[in-house]
């Protein structure tokens, strides 16, 4: 069930009451289990059941690698886990991408091949809590945390219905703890849950929904539309995937709240850095710290020579491409923020000894520049990460650059610089922290009245029937 | 100087006064819709009709009232009938003004065009005549509800109007589930209705709702658009026949499209408005899809309504060349002009009443004619 549907708000509102109803924090652990599975059931129960017993499995593991002192009996363990953990997303996520991949390679080098196609169906979410099982599997095995000896506690970790199919990934050492401490109501805090909640909903209806609109008519077809149309398109969908994830992730955070349990943030207003690595510092904050954490710096990280450096940082983006689905678009995605980030880090260097360059682009001007170059590199790699094909992915870059006459943009582009306006305002307000100052001297009723507006403009402003949100297929 | 406790106390009290205050206003808010909406904004219940209806109040607000010929129909309707074309005719005709108004509505059918006339009669806007559009793949048996009942979901529905179209086979329970779910959300409800009464240009093409706000004062805001090359033509047709070629083969005449056309007209009987049923302009190929023995039953039936209702019937089917339609059954400008001015030379003619100030005279005998000719 989406976030934004009358079958979440009724779910939500029922376990809700009866959570807070519920004097004992066992029993009300106990309810957030069952809800989660019943929530993640409502998709399909068959694959509720595989989430449940892999859960199962890493407690046990876990569990063991706390047990065992010997070294080689803690890996063995660990090994299982991340096989089996990893071999359930292969399996499921990239089996038919290897062999259709496998079969077009044997093809063009001219063997005849058919290869089969595997019935699978995608467990929704299994790249977020595959992740989150690995990082609390390793943590253990590093000893950073403890192995949780409370069974419900631990599944509440991974199958926690907020976060359970489209992040944030949640690290066990932020999480766990949470389950232990009895939780008491606090109007403040289900304040601040209905905020996030709202400001989520705002986002993914009035905006991510609306410019889809704009962009997936030019994405299916590019070929039939200007340049003027094709650039707009990129635009609303930088638009509309930031404000999907992001307002998925604060519907996410909201909910938790309200059961008082706190997730991490997930973005940090992205689309202000100054560079591509600042981007990565700001953007899916979650899969960004658990790729450095578990991928990179194991590789090495930066240790070692420039080359080894790039090279971690290639194969971790390559890798993180590839997490986001099973096709060459989005490993092709990847390798491009790899390659800006190598070329980053080139520049850098070469900026450092140089400061009469280093400081004409610390300035004002200078900075504007950086943040437009860096919005526009990351617009392109979004292409591909929409593009159905290569082959419509260099037809819009084509049209980008070379002008084409075309159909015009699907809807009059009146609602979408409204938007980016809206936008941008909202950034400059929570930056300069403005927002803050002006909602602590509002007075209550107004702020109240505030959120009922906001959230009728969000209805308003819905489109057509309900979209799924992006990252449920990842 | 407070303490934490008491800092933390007074943030609890200021979060508790937001979200009751919230809650209230969004109720309100609601509310305030929900009864806005009946009392001064009806056309966002069904801007369909409610922006048509407002046109048509607009034009009979003049003393003496006009003679006031309305049409009921789909979307052949819409594009088709250039109602203003007419009116010039139809004031010399009867010495008298005359509004003659196109009140199409995408994906009518009887059931649709029942409310219509009922709503316009509780309205105080009665037609003195009525022309009737029959869609004849409309009128078959179908497993469910009626093909119309897709284009007519609750929310353009009145609360006092679903159990009518439950008599028409609509799904009563569902419908009324749907109202009183859309009912305490009407900003959701009526989201495309309001958006497109305030921000047309927000909204793509096939969503809004706004179209006849756009009408000239006769209720006709534009014929089909033009395919441009032969392949969009067949792209149409090929629409077109997904939509109603398997139904035509496997037509059965009756059900409760059948029931409401009986009903319409046994109220315009009643309310002592002439009616007449107007088989729309229809392309060669889709003439081709009706089965003979299927062609002959809806005949027969549109025979019966015309013997048992003293309707008059203007069989248009052939009226428009294939070039001047859009996809086979919307008509192009050429197709819409072509139909209108023969309507006004041959087929209203014998439904107007005798004017005695008129130099010419009009038949009132409401002859059969069945079979039409080819232009």
């Amino acid at each position: 069930m989406l976030f934004c549907s009358q079958q979440y708000l009724v779910f939500f509102v029922a376990i809700f009451t009866v959570y807070w109803l519920l004097p004992w924090h066992r029993a009300r652990v106990w309810l957030l289990l069952g809800a989660s599975f019943y929530f993640y059931a409502s998709w399909n129960k068959w694959l509720a059941t595989i989430i449940v017993i892999t859960t199962a499995m890493d407690y046990v593991v876990a569990r063991g690698m706390d047990t065992f002192t010997a070294e080689w009996k803690r890996r063995g363990l660990l090994i299982l886990s991340l096989v089996a953990n990893l071999g359930l997303l292969v399996y499921f996520k990239y089996a038919n991408f290897f062999l259709e991949s496998l079969e077009h390679a044997l093809r063009s080098a001219g063997a005849q091949a058919s290869m089969p196609v595997l019935q699978v169906i995608l467990p929704i979410g299994i790249s977020f809590y595959t992740f989150e099982a690995i990082n609390y599997t390793v943590d253990v095995y590093r000893r950073r945390v403890a192995a949780e000896k409370n069974l419900a506690n631990f599944m509440v970790f991974i199958l926690f219905f907020p976060h359970l199919v489209a992040g944030p990934i949640v690290r066990a050492r932020d999480f766990l703890p949470q389950t232990h401490r009895p939780k008491r109501w606090d109007w403040a805090r289900m304040q601040l849950g209905a905020q996030y909640f709202l400001m989520g909903l705002f986002k993914k209806l009035a905006i991510a929904d609306r410019m889809a609109l704009f962009a997936d008519p030019v994405f299916a077809d590019p070929g039939q539309y200007s340049t003027h149309a094709v650039w707009l398109a990129v635009l609303a969908y930088a638009l509309q995937i930031y404000c999907d994830f992001s307002g998925y992730t604060d519907m996410a955070i909201g909910s938790a709240h309200m059961f008082g349990y706190k997730l991490a943030q997930n973005f940090n207003m992205p689309y202000i850095a100054l560079n591509i690595a600042e981007f990565w510092h700001r953007w899916h904050i979650s899969l960004s710290t658990w790729l450095r954490d578990y991928l990179f710096i194991p590789l090495g990280g930066s240790r070692g020579t420039t080359w080894q450096t790039n090279r971690n940082l290639m194969l971790t983006m390559t890798l993180g491409g590839l997490w986001h689905g099973a096709s060459w678009t989005f490993v092709v995605w990847g390798v491009l923020h790899g390659l800006l980030l190598i070329g980053h880090r080139a520049f850098r260097s070469f900026c450092k000894p140089r400061p009469r360059l280093d400081n004409l682009l610390q300035s004002i001007p200078g900075s504007a520049l950086r943040m437009a170059l860096t919005f526009l590199a990351v617009c392109v790699g979004w292409i591909f990460f929409r593009a159905q094909t290569f082959a419509a992915a260099a037809t819009m870059l084509h049209r980008m650059v070379i002008p084409h006459e075309g159909l015009g943009s699907p809807l009059h582009n009146r609602s979408l610089w409204y938007t980016i306006a809206l936008v941008v305002i909202c950034h400059a307000l929570a930056y300069n922290g403005a927002w803050k100052r002006i909602a602590v001297r509002l007075p209550a009723p107004v702020l109240g009245f505030g959120y009922a507006v906001a959230l009728t403009l969000a209805l308003v402003l819905a489109p057509d029937a309900g979209k799924a949100f992006i990252y449920f297929q990842f | 100087m407070t303490t934490t406790g008491e800092r933390r106390a007074a943030n609890g009290r200021r979060a508790r006064v937001a979200l009751v205050w919230g809650l209230a206003a969004f109720a309100g808010l609601q509310l305030g819709l929900a009864v806005a909406i009946p009392r001064w904004l009806p056309e966002l219940r069904d801007p369909f009709y409610g922006y048509k209806a407002a046109r048509l109040r607009e034009r009979l607000a003049v003393d003496p009232r006009p003679f006031t010929v309305v049409m009921l129909g789909s979307s052949r309707t819409i594009y088709g009938l250039r109602a203003g074309l007419l009116e010039e005719r139809l004031t010399a005709a009867l010495g008298r003004p005359t509004v003659v108004f196109n009140f199409g509505i995408f994906g009518a059918g009887p059931v649709t065009e029942l409310l219509t006339l009922r709503r316009l009669l509780a309205e105080g806007l009665r037609p003195d005549l009525l022309l009737v559009e029959v869609l004849p793949a409309l009128l078959g048996t179908y497993a469910g509800a009626p093909l119309e009942a897709h284009w007519l979901p609750a929310t353009r529905l009145w609360l006092r109007e679903v159990p009518v179209v439950k008599r028409y086979g609509f799904p009563a329970r569902e419908l009324k589930h749907a109202w009183w779910q859309a009912w305490p959300v009407p900003w959701y409800a009526h989201r495309f209705a309001i958006v497109s009464r305030w921000f047309p240009a927000w909204l793509p093409s096939q969503l809004r709702q706004d179209w006849g706000r756009g009408d000239d004062p006769s209720g006709w805001a534009t014929a089909a658009r033009p395919p441009r090359t032969p392949e969009q033509y067949q792209a149409g047709v090929e629409r077109a026949r997904q939509e109603y070629h398997d139904h035509l083969q496997t037509f059965a005449l009756g059900g409760p499209s059948c029931l409401a056309l009986h009903e319409l007209l046994a109220l315009c009987r009643q309310e002592g408005i002439p009616s007449a049923l107007v088989l729309m302009p229809e392309g060669s190929e889709f003439r081709s899809w009706y089965p003979p023995a299927v062609w002959a039953q809806i005949a027969g039936f549109v025979e019966m309504l015309r013997q048992e209702h003293g309707s008059t019937v203007i069989n248009a089917r052939e009226w428009v060349p294939d070039h001047a339609f859009a996809d086979t059954h919307h008509l192009v400008l050429e197709g819409a002009t072509l139909f209108t001015e023969r309507l006004g030379r041959e087929g209203l003619p014998r439904l107007l009443p005798v004017s005695t100030t008129s130099a010419r005279m009009v038949s009132r005998r409401r002859s059969e004619e069945f079979c039409g000719s080819p232009p």
